[in-house]
């Protein structure tokens, strides 16, 4: 079923605006709490569910939906959980897809609104030394879309043994003679470390390696998960289980287990012959929507993704190269080293 | 003692002798008369070369037997006539000393004109010409060799590519400085391939290190139990000891060490019998 929240003003539909943690009308601009809005939309729920109309089609994991507002089908895969009506705009959530046991146990709304990441991804296009100057113009960057990616969060608790050799170096000179000591050292770790909330992104539409660079997530941000939280955004359901992903996360959990390891072995002029085994138990893991500003763009017709943390604005990106000015550069320092050698009189010769 | 004295005796008496003229004009001594009237041409050679090198370049001929002098060794003799006068005191000079009387020679330097084993060298190519008892030949032969030894040692000193001088005592009859002849346009191309490949090396390492968006540590996931380190050893084992012989400047040998002959490189004196 397609959901969205109207204006108890005009009827227009709503949307979550991140400043006021409130549904805001863009027409007549009344601001409803996400409380109320939900409870208000459940009122509405009761009295029309004999005059809603569902239909579903299954074609090979498109679904189709139709709109509240305007009754135009909207047709998504069978992942999207939020998205927008190509006729008329109005935000649309599929209940169905983010209840039972889809739905979420957390989120962390927008903190971060649309003019904002527009700013955010407007300065970043021109950083850079060797950016082209025209590719701040050649992105449209107001198709930016704001979504909420499916994330498990899992709790660990890895057990780490250890075991190095250290070495610490001194040097007496006696006349003629240098003596090099080396002192040996066996040096052995146990260390139990509890993870709460490590990250794991559950759709496998999304580069596992972009989300986890967007990290860290202020978990202090997180709220109980409420669908108005989605309205104005577009959502993806995980397509992966939780039980999938268990062993990603736990080759991150023992990974950060044995960095934080070795970090407790210092002191030492030189450290080898590291050896360790990890013992990992999951503990729990909880479905959540993490905000993320996404912009697709072609430049020289190259498919190219930049992500923005909805959160903290962290952004992750790869700026294009400009050979002209990788040329310049290039030519601009020869010649001032070639000058600096010529007065220095010459490193070689 | 008795020598000792005898040495001091003869210093003073040769002193008074000389006293008549100032030791920094002096090109040309004569006092055993073996040049006869060559004397003139030699001494105005002589003074033209120091005019020419900025030195002082003496010629002093003496007779000990006649003032019944004696001394054990002519260098050291030598060295202390050239001081006693003072001889290249402004900026150096080069002194040969001929001893009539007991037929001995020596080559004195002062001012870092020459080294060593250029001074041993002019003496030895001196004592050629004297053991063929021809004097004026001999005296010319010395400032023919002083005038092209002072230069070549002046213009290798200056060379920033430190020529060597690896003349050895005694085995050597000729002295050639070999200058290294540089090529300023393979220099230039050197310095420029050298600056290129520097400026290659930044340009590979900005554009590498532009996108660097490094995952966060795994210590913002760290729980409220935090890190609980159940056992930690640091056991020390044993030590290990590895020794180095240090090596000296001065093990290498080179031709800075200074030959025999007494003296600092800058001075220094060398003759013998003829």
């Amino acid at each position: 079923m397609v959901k969205n929240y109207k204006c108890p003003g005009c009827g227009a539909s709503m949307v979550y605006d991140e400043g006021t943690n409130c549904m805001v009308c863009e027409y007549c601009g009344t601001k409803v709490p996400v409380e109320q809005a939900k409870e208000e939309s459940e009122a509405s729920k009761r009295q029309s569910s004999e005059t809603q109309n569902i239909q579903r089609q299954q074609m090979e994991g498109v679904k189709a939906y139709h709109c509240p507002n305007c009754g135009a089908e909207i047709v998504t895969d069978a992942h999207t959980a939020a998205t927008f009506c190509s006729f008329c705009g109005s935000p649309s959530m599929m209940e169905d897809r983010l209840s039972g046991y889809y739905e979420p146990k957390y989120v962390i709304p927008f903190q971060i609104d649309k003019e904002h990441a527009v700013e955010l991804f407007r300065q970043w296009t021109k950083k850079g030394i060797f950016t082209p100057r025209s590719f701040s113009s050649q992105i449209q960057l107001d198709k930016i879309t704001g979504m909420y990616v499916p994330y498990w969060l899992y709790d660990y608790q890895v057990r780490t043994k250890m075991s190095a050799e250290g070495k610490n170096i001194r040097t007496e000179i006696h006349g003629d003679t240098e003596y090099i000591y080396t002192d040996h050292y066996d040096i052995y770790r146990d260390v139990e470390i509890d993870y709460n909330q490590i990250p794991v992104n559950a759709s496998s539409k999304m580069s596992k390696d972009k989300m986890e660079r967007l990290e860290p997530f202020d978990y202090k941000g997180m709220k109980q998960f409420q669908m108005p939280y989605l309205s104005g955004f577009q959502a993806e359901k995980y397509n992966q289980t939780e039980k999938e992903l268990e062993p990603e996360a736990e080759v991150r959990a023992k990974q950060f287990a044995y960095e934080e390891t070795r970090a407790t072995i210092h002191g030492y002029d030189e450290v080898g012959s590291v050896h360790s085994s990890s013992d990992a138990q999951k503990e729990r893991a909880e479905y959540a929507m993490l905000p993320v500003w996404i912009l697709n763009y072609q430049y020289k017709n190259k498919d190219c993704m930049i992500t923005l943390n909805g959160q903290t604005g962290r952004l992750i990106g790869k700026l294009p190269i400009s050979t002209v000015k990788v040329a310049a550069i290039f030519i601009c320092l020869t010649a001032t080293i070639f000058l600096l050698i010529l007065l220095l009189g010459g490193i070689i010769g | 003692m008795k020598r000792l004295l005898r040495t001091i005796v003869m210093l003073i008496c040769v002193s008074l002798f000389l006293c008549g003229y100032s030791g920094k004009e002096t090109y040309l001594v004569d006092e055993a008369d073996i040049f006869g009237d060559k004397q003139t041409e030699l001494e105005d050679q002589a003074r033209e070369l120091s005019s020419k090198l900025n030195a002082q370049i003496v010629i002093i001929t003496l007779d000990t037997e006649q003032d019944g002098q004696e001394y054990d060794d002519i260098e050291r003799f030598g060295e202390e006539f050239y001081q006693e006068h003072g001889f290249g005191e402004e900026q150096g000079g080069v002194m040969l000393l001929i001893d009539m009387g007991q037929r001995k020679y020596t080559v004195v330097y002062t001012g870092g004109l020459l080294n060593h084993s250029l001074n041993r060298e002019i003496a030895d190519e001196v004592a050629v010409v004297l053991k063929q008892n021809d004097y004026v030949g001999a005296a010319k032969k010395y400032l023919e060799c002083v005038e092209k030894y002072v230069t070549d040692y002046e213009n290798s000193k200056s060379d920033s590519n430190n020529v060597e001088n690896n003349l050895q005592y005694g085995n050597e009859h000729e002295y050639n400085v070999e200058r290294e002849e540089t090529n300023p346009v393979k220099e230039i191309l050197i310095r420029f391939l050298a600056a290129m490949v520097i400026a290659g090396i930044i340009v590979v390492i900005l554009i590498v290190t532009r996108n660097h968006d490094a995952k966060p540590s795994g210590n913002v996931y760290i729980g409220e139990k935090g890190v609980n380190i159940l056992s930690r050893k640091d056991r020390f084992t044993h030590t290990t000891v590895v020794t180095r012989k240090i090596e000296r400047e001065s093990d290498h040998s080179g031709s800075s060490s200074s030959e025999s002959s007494g003296g600092s490189e800058d001075s220094g004196s060398a003759g013998g019998s003829f």
